[in-house]
């Protein structure tokens, strides 16, 4: 049972393994990545790789597994950065504590959206999520006192560990490599199982799912919340790498931006998020010179993979490899469809 | 019918808006059945198969399984007392092998948790291996483990007419609900389910059985239960259902 079926995604024992195996060696690749990039600007760019790919591959277990779009991923990543970030400025708090309240605070802050939202089948919990953001919005705009307001939150300390604060791009590459990778492979864990199969059938149909003996609403819940409590890593970890918050990096749009970049990735699958991640992170950069081109992009890149590539840029991959394996095989029926 | 009954309908009535599907139905499945419902088009059978899997909320009437009423049962529940069921237009999931559509049918005989699950815990590891060689032993029993890798939406519709059935029966149910299982499969492939409904009858299944082809029906079921508008016109061995003049005038059109 080895040569199994070109391109089919699935996940079994044998490609459960194959799976861990691609993921520690892409983490081994990236271990080495500082010492081979030329500058401290692109080990900069690699910290926020890794947070965005957290934010993407969470928010693709609420869209891609369950089918539920949350519009509000922006928002539990600016309450875990606020939360961890306004703690550790005003209160004196550690940042190791003040993550694990921002992950408390998000993950609380799920429980109450989804409680209601997911009761129901259908787009509850898009528009319950959009509600949520514009009020985060407004609370990081308006409490000054904490927040800093449109200023922003300024004078946040970075993590530090055995009395090394972790503040070189290099240092924080090496931590956010490890939470990342930790977070990656717990995610992997969790497609791959019992709990994993019964989130996977959400997407396709709850009706034929509860007919399975699973239990949607629950499942529904517990994803949302774990997903949002990654998301308030995610934040922690940005607030005290650029030892900045300011409440438009967490609008909104960014919220928007996600859930397109869940889309271009290709949803639904593992690797998506990774492909995800590395375009929301290096197009801005690219197009810097263009203020605001990257809006366009994105946007024209979500009607791209609408129309064309409904699996991303993974099931693009996957078709190219297709044509190339065919191209080279020669003619024996049409194996591999 | 002094046996025991393990499906018990009484003065069961839906309506969608003004359109009445299921009307004042009363009927019984003993264990050990099989129970043909047939009826025209549009006669409620879908509808009463939602009912007893608890798609469709009961609001009138009692559903009662294995002697307790399960109206307010949520449907999750009721797999997990015993029921399992496949669909007439197929519902298998997709972004799945075939192989993973069928070890979601084991999903209510097994227990590992959300925790287990991220930390992979050995009993979790475990629980999905053996339910993996549960799920292609199954596969295996239908002939079907050349599809085990494949994307469930990648194959034909017969076959995944008889993967929902393999699902659901590694379910473990006692009663198993089956819409239409032919429809739609060629007629080498009809033998080939009737054999195995047969097969899982006798393995102390009861069933149910929804079906518009009359030959299947009437050499399999013990019993039949005929619907018209959601009431029952008639009930009773195949024999006797096939010369009932009200089923022959809902079936032919012509005057009773």
């Amino acid at each position: 049972m080895t040569d199994a079926a070109i391109g089919a995604p699935t996940v079994t024992t044998q490609e459960g393994a194959h799976t861990r195996r691609m993921l520690a060696i892409l983490w081994a690749i990236l271990l080495i990545f500082p010492l081979i990039a030329p500058n401290n600007y692109i080990i900069n760019l690699a910290v926020f790789f890794f947070i965005n790919l957290i934010l993407i591959a969470s928010l693709n277990l609420v869209i891609g597994y369950c089918g539920q779009i949350s519009l509000c991923h922006g928002a539990f990543f600016g309450l875990g950065a606020y939360a961890s970030g306004v703690l550790a400025a005003k209160f004196d708090v550690s940042p190791w504590l003040g993550a694990v309240v921002a992950m408390g605070m998000t993950g609380f802050s799920a429980l109450l959206i989804g409680l209601p939202a997911l009761r129901l089948r259908g787009h509850y919990l898009a528009m319950a999520t959009l509600g949520f953001n514009a009020i985060m919005t407004v609370l990081f705009n308006e409490m000054i006192s904490l927040t800093g307001g449109p200023n922003g939150l300024t004078g946040v300390p970075p993590f530090s560990l055995f009395g090394v604060d972790i503040v070189t791009d290099t240092t924080f590459f090496y931590f956010a490599w490890v939470v990342t990778g930790v977070l990656m492979l717990l995610i992997y864990n969790l497609i791959d199982s019992r709990f994993g199969r019964g989130m996977r059938t959400l997407a396709t149909s709850e009706i034929a799912a509860s007919s399975l003996g699973i239990d949607s609403f629950r499942y529904k819940l517990i994803v949302f919340v774990a997903s949002a409590l990654m998301a308030g890593i995610a934040g922690s970890m940005y607030v005290h790498f650029i030892n900045f918050a300011s409440p438009e990096t967490f609008s909104f749009f960014t919220s928007v931006f996600l859930v397109v970049m869940v889309a271009v990735g290709g949803w639904g699958n593992y690797w998506g998020p990774v492909f995800g991640a590395l375009i929301y992170t290096a197009v801005p950069e690219l197009l810097r010179a263009f203020k605001d081109l990257e809006i366009f992009v994105f946007g024209l890149s979500m009607v791209l993979v609408l129309l064309f590539f409904p699996d991303g840029v993974v099931g693009g991959i996957r078709l190219a490899k297709g044509w190339i394996l065919r191209a080279y095989t020669p003619k024996a029926g049409d194996a591999g469809r | 019918m002094s046996r025991e009954a393990l499906l018990e309908v009484n003065g069961l009535s839906h309506s969608f808006g003004g359109l009445t599907a299921v009307a004042e139905l009363d009927f019984t499945a003993t264990r050990g059945q099989i129970k043909g419902i047939i009826g025209p088009n549009g006669a409620g059978k879908t509808t009463l198969f939602n009912l007893i899997a608890g798609i469709l909320p009961a609001k009138v009437g009692t559903i009662r399984f294995k002697g307790e009423i399960v109206n307010r049962m949520p449907a999750h529940k009721r797999v997990d007392s015993g029921m399992a069921r496949t669909f007439q237009n197929l519902q298998l999931f997709a972004g799945m092998s075939v192989l993973e559509n069928v070890m979601i049918g084991c999903h209510a005989r097994t227990r590992a948790s959300f925790l287990e699950a991220v930390l992979r815990s050995p009993a979790s590891v475990r629980e999905t291996r053996s339910v993996r060689d549960r799920a292609m032993a199954a596969l295996a029993e239908f002939g079907l483990e050349r599809l085990a890798k494949r994307q469930a939406t990648d194959i034909s519709f017969g076959e995944g007419k008889v993967v929902e059935i393999a699902r659901a029966l590694a379910a473990e149910p006692e009663l198993v609900m089956l819409d239409e299982p032919t429809a739609g499969l060629p007629h080498g492939d009809i033998q080939e389910v009737a054999t195995v409904i047969r097969k899982l009858n006798d393995d102390g299944i009861t069933v149910l059985l929804v079906e518009h082809n009359m030959r299947l029906v009437m050499s399999l079921c013990d019993d039949i239960l005929v619907l018209n508008y959601g009431r029952r016109i008639a009930e009773g061995r195949p024999e006797v259902v096939r010369k009932d003049p009200e089923v022959l005038s809902a079936y032919l059109g012509e005057d009773a």
